[in-house]
């Protein structure tokens, strides 16, 4: 029930948000917000921390971009940059999740640099430097507000198959291996297998993100694939809440509104933004997410004290 | 009577120091085997190496004439066999029924595509689940997330999770350790309940509850088997009360 007021409120953001910000900064929200939540399930429900997402989003980035570029069309371009990008990661994710705390969190870091400089050396390729310029986008979506719905609609699509996710018995079997992987194990579950699911589940929907991703200032500019951008999805995850599916949501939202427009007034917003980690990090834990659930429980309970005989409850 | 488990030669060096050090081992099925003996003796040590926890320095394991010697801990579910830690090994976080229905779930899920049906599709497992937790008394704490039961609950929750497996054989390390008089009571008649079900290896500290409730007695003691027997010959057995009592020979 509860999720389904929140699924109504981030409709109406999706429905009215395109007028009140540039409906381009809203789509660049709606699409870090797939890979927030998507970083979550693997955060926040299977507990695995890994820096080096910004890899599957350049990846999917990239390809998408080149398969466009080659002249494919938008239904084979998305699908061909996602499944791309998820062999890699399927590839990568074999060895990462082998290991565990600051080791996994290692690989996946070593591996993200390893993509950046290959994106970084490949310059005939990847365009470098200068990242991948002058993607085409196709015909159907030409327009900002064609485009604006087309990421409205894969957003919705691929929120509503991670809600799917988590709350299947998949997602319980991945909150079972946060809270307890050797007894996971011990009661039949092969622990390495589901950790590299979540893995490919979060790099999936990272990757799509990243096709999408590509064709909105027609440019992947190569700090997509850095691995300051995973810190950034990170970010994002803590600073809206891990312990909510719609968390990640709040951090993306936030995060792409200090960057875009909170920028514009204040060049040195980043300096805000530590601030706003350090306070989330020592009296947050919970992010926002956990902050508007916190008020909303002392609001009722405030109500419910001053009603007669609602004290006791 | 045949026997479910046979452990043959089974060793575990650390560092060069055996824990366990060639225990050889049969367990009749239907029936509930302890095994005693002193601290740091290597029985859990010896639970850890049939459950998977631990790799063997050597020996052989064969459950129901298959050899599990070297299978992972996630594939004895699988086979029928389902463990109890000695120290409460939950899920804190999530529900008492989560808990005991994960359980369930990895033993009776069919192929893929039940990893993301709804809960409410399988009528079967959330049955047996909470027919468990009635079982172990927890039904007014189903709702309740794990970390707020009491020491108690939580090692019944333990056993639930342990039953959930619906294993042909239970391994249960200390399931009284720690419990009140009166909840070493409802564990003891819980077990005796079980063991019209299952066949169960024990561990227990509690000298009563497993004279009381065993087929079958084995004694470990320096990472050895010094005597085996029905409980009133392990009892008159003068071996194990030197090693109790510490008696110099």
């Amino acid at each position: 029930m509860r999720n389904r007021y929140l699924l109504i409120a981030v409709l109406v953001f999706v429905v009215v948000g395109p007028f009140i910000l540039p409906p381009n900064t809203v789509a660049e929200m709606l699409i870090f917000g797939i890979i927030a939540v998507s970083t979550n399930i693997m955060l926040g429900y299977t507990g695995m921390l890994s820096f080096g997402q910004a890899a599957y989003f350049g990846i999917g980035a990239y390809a998408c971009g080149l398969l466009l570029k080659a002249g494919y069309p938008l239904i084979l371009a998305i699908p061909g940059g996602t499944l791309f990008s998820m062999l890699i990661a399927a590839m990568v994710g074999n060895f990462c999740v082998k290991r565990t705390g600051l080791y996994f969190i290692c690989l996946t870091f070593a591996f993200n640099q390893m993509f950046y400089f290959i994106a970084y050396v490949w310059t005939d390729v990847t365009g470098g430097e200068d990242g991948l310029a002058d993607i085409p986008r196709p015909e159907i979506i030409t327009t900002p507000e064609a485009y604006y719905v087309f990421v409205a609609i894969m957003f919705g699509a691929c929120l509503l198959a991670m809600l799917k996710i988590v709350s299947s018995p998949l997602g319980l079997v991945f909150r079972l291996i946060r809270e307890n992987p050797e007894r996971a194990a011990a009661i039949g579950y092969n622990v390495g297998l589901y950790k590299w699911y979540s893995f490919m589940i979060a790099s999936g929907f990272t990757a799509l993100a990243g096709t999408i991703y590509a064709m909105l200032y027609d440019i992947v500019p190569i700090d997509q694939i850095h691995w300051l951008k995973s810190g950034d999805f990170i970010f994002m995850v803590l600073f809206g809440g891990s312990g909510n599916f719609f968390g990640p949501l709040i951090g993306a939202v936030g995060y792409i509104w200090l960057s875009d427009s909170f920028a514009l007034i204040w060049a040195r917003w980043p300096l805000l933004m530590g601030c706003m980690f350090l306070i989330i990090v020592l009296y947050l834990r919970g992010g926002v997410a956990d902050l508007i659930e916190r008020a909303y429980g002392f609001l009722t309970r405030a109500r419910r004290g001053a009603e007669p005989g609602g004290s006791a409850a | 009577m045949t026997s479910i488990l046979e452990c043959a030669g089974v060793f575990k060096n650390f560092g060069g120091v055996p824990a366990v050090a060639g225990v050889d081992l049969q367990v009749e099925e239907g029936h509930i085997h302890s095994i005693i003996g002193p601290n740091g003796a290597g029985k859990s040590t010896f639970f850890n190496l049939i459950s998977g926890e631990l790799p063997l320095s050597a020996g052989t394991v064969y459950f129901k004439g298959h050899d599990i010697t070297h299978a992972p801990s996630h594939v004895l579910p699988h086979m029928g066999i389902s463990r109890c830690f000695q120290l409460t090994n939950v899920f804190p976080k999530l529900s008492v029924f989560e808990n005991v229905w994960a359980a369930m779930f990895a033993h009776e899920k069919g192929g893929p595509v039940d990893f993301l049906r709804k809960f409410t599709r399988f009528p079967d497992i959330n049955r047996k689940t909470e027919e468990i937790i009635e079982e172990v008394g927890l039904s007014h704490k189903a709702t309740e997330r794990a970390e707020t039961l009491s020491h108690g609950q939580s090692r019944m929750l333990e056993v639930a999770i342990t039953l959930a497996g619906l294993p042909t054989l239970m391994l249960l390390d200390e399931p009284t350790q720690g419990l009140a008089p009166e909840a070493t009571h409802e564990m003891t008649d819980l077990i005796k309940r079980l063991a019209n079900n299952y066949t169960i290896l024990l561990i227990e500290h509690k000298m009563h509850i497993v004279m009381e409730i065993s087929d079958v007695i084995s004694v470990l003691n320096l990472g050895q088997i010094i005597a085996e027997g029905k409980p009133d010959e392990i009892q008159r057995n003068e071996l194990v009360q030197d090693a109790y009592l510490g008696r110099l020979r």
